[in-house]
């Protein structure tokens, strides 16, 4: 038996290929199903709850958690789970029990949508067009991310990766809308799991298994999640209230809540209790991640002497990548690219099809040409797809710019997400919150964080220790700054009538739900299951 | 509407007859160290099973569905 191969073969070409025929294929088998925009937009409201649920984790699944939580590990240890059990379960529940029902009950299309009811229009217009360009600057990340491994792994020419992988999600999104794109989703999500979970088994061998990595490890504090949260003197540089509040609260709960991209699958659910199953679905999966990022980084930290240096092929955005061809010959070399190439497509393709729904229901259809026929509506759906995808080009150099993938991120989500919260919070679960105060307090928040990270880090007492440290507490003031504005300008406005807020505010149900379901369907029962493992793993990492 | 687990179940089963097929044909050992002993893997044949039993495993529960009598 020959040695361990790993220089690309023609295997490996093959099963990308075969990858690649698939997800177009799907898009084209779907393309005859397209008949009106909502079967184009929210795929008809008829998707079962396991498919939508993992559609809801795989839309997330992109660059940023393959490549990104894999290169957080590497640098700043198993703290790093924390962006799944503080910074993303908790917030899921939420969004399945409480928040929901709001959504779906109240019929809309659209997380701006749901704006424009329970406040005004142009909030609805304020929170579309930052959404808009969120979404397609977060797009780019993925192509620039793909483009780098294939650059640095396989030396494939960034243009041309950047090209051929939009041509593919143009490809499937346009025939197939969001149909198209849940369905390839779910594929890319098994995809991933069983091309990445190699790495993770046989790297954990290699190192001598869990009590092996923790001794190999540079710092003791690198293995464990909270023992060293009590001050910011540890591998991310945070303290547990900036964890709590920046990470576990703020960012998490701005992001799973409120993010159209990942709500989006949810409506796309056949009923309200699937809705709500969607997300805990999703949270299942979810708490296990970290064994095929989180570890992985770890392990890389151990096996690749050098990684995290300044030579480009040696950045900690490319501890898994790196990790690939050590680990796996021709053939399964293949599937792991698969898998990356997977988690790339899907993380954009997410993206693209919540901007052309949010660009057509919210900025064309209602301010631009209102009043056309649904067939011209979904036309220009199709328009907005391959005009996204044509931005996330362009985007995708942007993001070259900057230093690593999360600081990129993170800057965009403490800008437009963490003061959204705050307005979703207080205009779901406070029934005096005003629209005018809603909007203000979004401006407000928005502003608070420009003003943070262009004018205040750097000068005392906005000197924070790294990076993350910075996210964290600027997603804290922006989402305070809004809450508070918020609450303030909503004495001094006038606030709805109360019958308008039926189906949008707590306390105001528009239906209850009387479907009785066995348990392992009830919402509240598989919450209070994930809630109690999520705990115990805290524990477990302590 | 097409059933998702479908083209997951096809392209499982053609990817796990890639792997396993060249996995036999260019048998390449992957060592994995386990408890002071080192075990040498045919990984892509192995896993490439692995992925092929999971492909036939969606196809089961499609046909399972199918097998039912409709509400």
């Amino acid at each position: 038996m020959a040695t361990s191969a790993a220089q690309i073969g023609w295997i490996d070409y093959v099963i990308i290929g075969v990858y690649f025929v698939f997800v177009i294929g799907i898009g084209y088998v779907l393309k005859g199903k397209m008949k009106s925009s909502e079967d184009f937009f929210l795929s008809g409201h008829n998707i079962p709850s396991w498919v939508t649920g993992l559609a809801f984790l795989s839309a997330n699944l992109g660059a940023i958690e393959v490549m990104g939580m894999a290169a957080n590990a590497a640098q700043y240890g198993v703290m790093t789970a924390h962006f799944y059990w503080i910074g993303a379960i908790p917030a899921m529940v939420f969004l399945a029990v409480f928040m929901m029902p709001f959504y779906y009950g109240s019929k809309v299309r659209s997380v701006p949508e749901y704006l424009k009811m329970r406040f005004n229009e142009p909030t609805r217009a304020l929170n579309a067009i930052s959404f808009a360009v969120m979404t397609v600057l977060m797009s780019g990340i993925n192509l620039y991310a793909m483009a780098l491994v294939f650059k640095l792994l396989l030396n494939w020419s960034i243009d041309a990766s950047i090209f051929a992988a939009a041509g593919v999600v143009l490809a499937y999104t346009y025939m197939g809308g969001l149909t198209s794109s849940i369905y390839n989703e779910v594929m890319q999500f098994f995809l991933i799991v069983f091309g990445l979970l190699p790495i993770s088994i046989i790297g954990l061998c290699k190192v001598g298994g869990w009590a092996g990595l923790c001794e190999k490890l540079k710092e003791p504090a690198f293995a464990h999640l909270w023992m060293h949260a009590g001050t910011s003197a540890n591998p991310m540089g945070v303290d547990w209230i900036a964890i709590c509040s920046g990470l576990g609260f703020v960012l998490s709960f701005g992001y799973w809540c409120t993010d159209f991209l990942v709500i989006q699958r949810a409506l796309a659910a056949e009923s309200l209790p699937a809705a709500q199953r969607t997300p805990l679905i999703a949270a299942f999966p979810k708490v296990l991640f970290p064994a095929l990022t989180v570890l992985p980084g770890l392990i890389a930290l151990v096996l690749i002497p050098g990684l995290g240096s300044n030579n480009e092929g040696m950045r900690y955005d490319m501890a898994l990548p790196l990790l690939l061809p050590m680990m796996y010959p021709s053939g399964m070399l293949g599937v792991g690219l698969t898998a990356m190439l997977a988690s790339f497509m899907s993380g954009m393709a997410g993206n693209v099809t919540a901007f052309n729904t949010v660009w057509t229901y919210d900025l064309y259809q209602s301010y631009i040409r209102p009043n056309q026929s649904d067939q011209h509506y979904l036309w220009m759906g199709k328009v907005a797809t391959a005009v996204g995808i044509l931005i996330s080009i362009a985007t995708a150099y942007i993001a070259m710019g900057f230093p690593s993938i999360m600081d990129y991120m993170q800057n965009i989500f403490s800008f437009f997400n963490a003061p959204l919260f705050a307005t979703f919070l207080l205009g779901m679960f406070w029934k005096r919150t005003t629209p005018w105060a809603a909007f203000f307090g979004l401006v407000i928040g928005t502003l608070t964080a420009i003003l943070h990270f262009y004018v205040l880090t750097g000068h005392e007492p906005f000197v924070y220790t790294s990076v993350m440290a910075g996210n964290f507490w600027r997603s804290t003031f922006a989402w305070l700054a809004c809450f508070i504005s918020t609450i303030v300008i909503s004495f001094f406005t006038k606030p709805k009538p109360e019958e308008e807020l039926e189906g949008l505010v707590w306390g105001k149900p528009k239906e209850v739900s009387t479907e009785v379901l066995v348990w392992y369907k009830r919402p509240g029962i598989l919450a209070i299951i994930i809630l109690v493992f999520t705990i115990a793993l805290n524990f477990l990492f302590w | 509407m097409l059933d998702i687990r479908i083209p997951i179940a096809a392209l499982f089963i053609v990817v796990g007859v890639l792997l396993v097929g060249y996995g036999f044909v260019v048998p390449t050992a992957v060592d994995v160290p386990l408890n002071g002993t080192t075990y040498s893997f045919n990984l892509n044949r192995d896993w490439g099973a692995i992925i092929f039993l999971f492909g036939i495993f969606m196809g089961t529960l499609v046909k399972m569905d199918k097998a039912k009598p409709s509400k």
